[in-house]
């Protein structure tokens, strides 16, 4: 019987989770060594929503790890087989609204999940233009339009 | 970040306001092309982008020159880019002259150039940034041919620059306020000139010599720093692997590893079967070591440098050895070939024409004189 680590959500809710996949988070981790998670861990800056899916993302990754432990030889020469199906887990599982994946990177951070930060860092501007970029992230363009042409212009080729 | 505390009607979030450490992971995960076109969004993210290094672009790009004979007479470089594959990117015009050059060395993306009047200058074609060598009339009566040996070494932040080639056997090398060309008094002909900027040591490989000959470049006088002798244990090495009734090409090439390790590479080519072994130098005992597995690195021999082949980016294999061939076997049948040969299984494979093709622009297939692989 695994131990379990109690996760508050900013709204409250209660969180039950094993204390593997807690691990997962580097802050937690730290906590866990220093013992002191007894009562729970109130996320203040993290919401039900969010903390839902970063929990399934811990889980999955540790399940991922345990499974590959498990067939450790099975490998192909890119890697483990099973890092293949785990990309595809991952590209669906930020497959989500800007909000969330704006919470989930801020979440990542916090909770230190190298993983996770990676993953929602590098989906953040993933084939965008600038002017989608623009649109999702809500960013003003502050650049004269001479100004943005100079930037531009130095940059030429990367826009060919 | 704050967030409301019961169900909120979902709120923007201001991604333009993100703050600086969480921005500066984003920017160290783009592509150098992303990265350069993000500078474009707003002045926040291209003063926080410029004050950021980008990660060093580790898989090279192909760069193909433009052509003097070209009906559509554009004077830009087009780029291929693995990790983009589905664009091909074009320099800015970089003017009548650069096409009547021809690159001699790169080193990340500066090139050295040879141009028409048998001057020499280093180029950024993506910066446009360029630096004019010295005239080295004084060093060379008659008129010569572009040199194909030479080794270039820029500072990123400086722009100190080195540029080290081969001038009648000897070696002559310029720097950054040199003003003029240093030639080097022993006789040097040599077949590879490598450069290793973590140690500021010049590696020659000479011409039917088994010596590499090392110079150090660290003080403000180049000194010759001793030789290495790989030759006899290659040799041996390989001995086993031919077939005395057949011919067969035999090279030792020079390289450098990511952590600026120096590789002594000996390939032989028998019946069109490539065969490799991998000696790691150390410069304190000036012993070698065999290496039989180059872990996460791949050897892209014609560079003479290994690169790191990061999990998620397809189209590079680790452990292997990336070559055109037509260094060692100058009678190569399809010298634009390029080749993967797998440490790992000990075969070669010829690699698919994807890098073209995928573009649809199968007219663009590259040659020798027309392509250089550069590193960012």
């Amino acid at each position: 019987m695994s131990k379990k680590i109690i996760f508050e959500s900013s709204e409250g809710e209660s969180f039950e989770v094993d204390e593997a996949v807690a691990l997962e988070c580097q802050t937690i981790k730290n906590m866990i060594e220093d013992d002191c998670t007894d009562g729970g861990i109130p996320l203040a800056n993290v919401n039900s929503a969010t903390l839902t899916k970063v929990i399934d993302y811990c889980k999955k990754h540790v399940e991922a790890a345990a499974a590959a432990e498990a067939n450790a030889g099975d490998k192909d020469i890119y890697g483990a087989n099973k890092d293949i199906e785990l990309k595809t887990w991952d590209e669906e599982f930020v497959k989500v609204d800007q909000p969330l994946l704006f919470d989930l990177m801020l979440a990542a951070n916090f909770l230190i999940i190298p993983g996770l930060l990676d993953l929602t860092c590098k989906t953040m501007m993933r084939g965008k233009t600038v002017l989608q970029i623009r649109e999702i992230f809500h960013i003003k363009k502050d650049y004269t339009d001479a100004e943005e042409a100079e930037v531009r212009k130095e940059n030429a080729w990367a826009f060919e | 970040m704050d967030q409301s505390e019961s169900n909120p009607p979902p709120v923007t979030p201001m991604w333009s306001e993100l703050y600086p450490d969480l921005l500066r992971s984003v920017f160290q995960r783009l592509s150098f092309t992303n990265l350069n076109r993000a500078k474009s969004v707003c002045r926040s993210w291209n003063s926080a982008l410029r004050s950021c290094v980008p990660k060093q672009n580790q898989i090279p790009w192909l760069i193909l020159f433009p052509r003097e004979n070209q009906t559509d007479s554009n004077n830009s470089c087009v780029l291929f880019i693995p990790e983009d594959k589905d664009n091909l990117y074009k320099t800015r015009d970089l003017g009548a002259e650069f096409t009547r050059s021809c690159c001699i060395a790169s080193y990340g993306s500066w090139l050295l150039m040879f141009g028409h009047f048998q001057n020499l200058y280093i180029i950024n074609p993506l910066t446009l940034e360029r630096f004019d060598l010295p005239q080295y009339s004084s060093l060379s009566k008659v008129l010569i041919r572009p040199p194909r040996l030479a080794c270039l070494w820029v500072d990123k932040i400086t722009k100190n620059y080195l540029v080290v080639w081969n001038l009648h056997d000897r070696m002559v090398y310029t720097r950054k306020g040199d003003g003029g060309w240093r030639r080097t008094a022993s006789l040097c002909p040599a077949a590879q000139i490598i450069y290793n900027s973590k140690d500021h040591k010049v590696y020659i490989a000479p011409d039917l010599s088994w010596r590499v000959f090392v110079w150090d470049f660290s003080d403000d006088i180049p000194r010759q720093n001793g030789y290495i002798l790989p030759f006899d244990v290659e040799r041996d090495a390989l001995v086993d692997a031919i077939d005395w009734n057949m011919g067969f090409k035999f090279d030792i090439m020079i390289a450098t590893s990511v952590s600026g390790q120096v590789l002594l590479v000996a390939c032989m080519v028998q019946d069109s079967r490539w065969q490799f072994r991998i000696y790691a130098y150390d410069p304190l005992t000036n012993t070698r070591e065999r290496v039989n597995d180059l872990g996460d690195e791949a050897l892209i021999l014609d560079m003479g440098l290994t690169v790191v082949v990061a999990k998620d980016i397809p189209g590079i294999k680790r452990n292997s050895i990336y070559f055109s061939g037509f260094n060692i076997d100058h009678q190569s049948k399809d010298p634009e070939h390029i080749f993967v040969y797998d440490l790992g299984t000990q075969t070669t494979e010829r690699l698919p024409q994807w890098v073209v093709s995928s573009a649809g622009k199968t007219s663009l297939l590259p040659t020798p004189d027309t392509l250089e692989l550069v590193t960012t």
